[in-house]
């Protein structure tokens, strides 16, 4: 059986912000929904990094947008979830769910402190 | 208002120290269409208190990146660069019957020529080489000279002359750093920044990819 590809907890987040914010996620969207969504303020650049070795896994596409004045006239790079990305976010979330599986009990106890 | 601001010199040039790292003309453009947000929401001087944060912030994020790009190969070049600016010059300069100032002039000359080569073999990494040779040769020199002088000489070294030894040391590194970062600021890759500015306005839009 191949073991599945599971993702780390940034790539995780990434992924899913990617898909929420569909043919619009470019840095500053991403940065926004990570903040608004997940309550983490990450910098630009940790979010490219993170990007780069997830484009670098091929779960994740990109391509140039427009150049715009108030960018200072450099453009946009948009990125999009995979078929491999997809694949790889729905293991992860599979894996997650089986370990949680029994446990909601401890669970409900951690959260509700 | 906003049209006009422009985001502050220091924390932009900054930044610009890593215009030669990929996806670099997206991230520059990312913080300054913050910054215009920032500046109509916030005001001028808010938006300017957050990129200062922000290029500081990305600065060691991009530093981390630069480590992490190729590390066992910025390694081994800067293990090439303490073995030359080490014991290369020394049996070249013992051969000689030198005045100790051109022996320190020759000596410095070497430390730049080699801090000049490392990046030139590593593009776009020079920052990472100048720290990973700093590391290096804090942790390889300060042990061996303790050693030697406790162990093998039995005299320990004074206090002044382990003063004389670190600012030795710290002048070798800065020396080093220069002829690296030297490399770094007249590189193509640095001007990415001011180039961008050249990119026509009016060009469209490229699709993007089908990943059915």
């Amino acid at each position: 059986m191949k073991t599945p590809r599971l993702l780390g907890g940034f790539e995780n987040l990434l992924l899913l912000v990617i898909l929420r914010l569909d043919d619009r996620a470019y840095g500053v969207a991403i940065r926004k929904e990570l903040l608004d969504e997940a309550e983490k303020d990450v910098a630009i650049g940790a979010i490219y990094t993170g990007l780069d070795r997830l484009e670098q896994k091929g779960f994740v596409h990109s391509w140039s947008g427009e150049p715009t004045p108030e960018r200072g006239g450099r453009a946009k790079k948009f990125y999009r979830v995979t078929a491999a990305g997809k694949k790889a976010l729905q293991e992860t979330h599979r894996a997650i769910h089986r370990l949680s599986t029994g446990i909601e009990g401890s669970l409900t106890t951690c959260l509700s402190f | 208002m906003s049209e006009l601001l422009k985001p502050p010199a220091v924390p932009s040039a900054i930044l610009n120290f890593f215009a030669g790292q990929p996806d670099f003309p997206a991230l520059a453009g990312d913080i300054t269409e913050e910054f215009h947000q920032r500046a109509q929401s916030s005001g001028g001087m808010a938006a300017k208190r957050w990129y200062w944060r922000e290029a500081l912030r990305n600065a060691f994020a991009l530093t981390w990146r630069e480590l992490r790009r190729t590390p066992v190969q910025t390694m081994i070049v800067a293990f090439g660069c303490y073995l030359a600016v080490n014991f290369v010059p020394a049996p070249l300069i013992l051969s000689f019957n030198m005045r100790w100032s051109a022996l320190l002039a020759l000596n410095f000359a070497a430390v730049l020529a080699v801090g000049w080569i490392g990046a030139k073999l590593l593009p776009g990494r020079e920052w990472a080489l100048d720290l990973t040779y700093t590391v290096m040769t804090v942790c390889l020199t300060l042990p061996v000279l303790w050693y030697s002088f406790t162990f093998v000489f039995k005299h320990p070294l004074p206090l002044h002359s382990w003063a004389a030894v670190i600012g030795g040391g710290a002048l070798r590194l800065t020396i080093f750093w220069l002829g690296g970062l030297w490399i770094r600021v007249h590189s193509r890759s640095f001007a990415a920044s001011s180039t961008a500015s050249s990119i026509p306005r009016s060009s469209p839009p490229r699709n993007p990819p089908d990943l059915s």
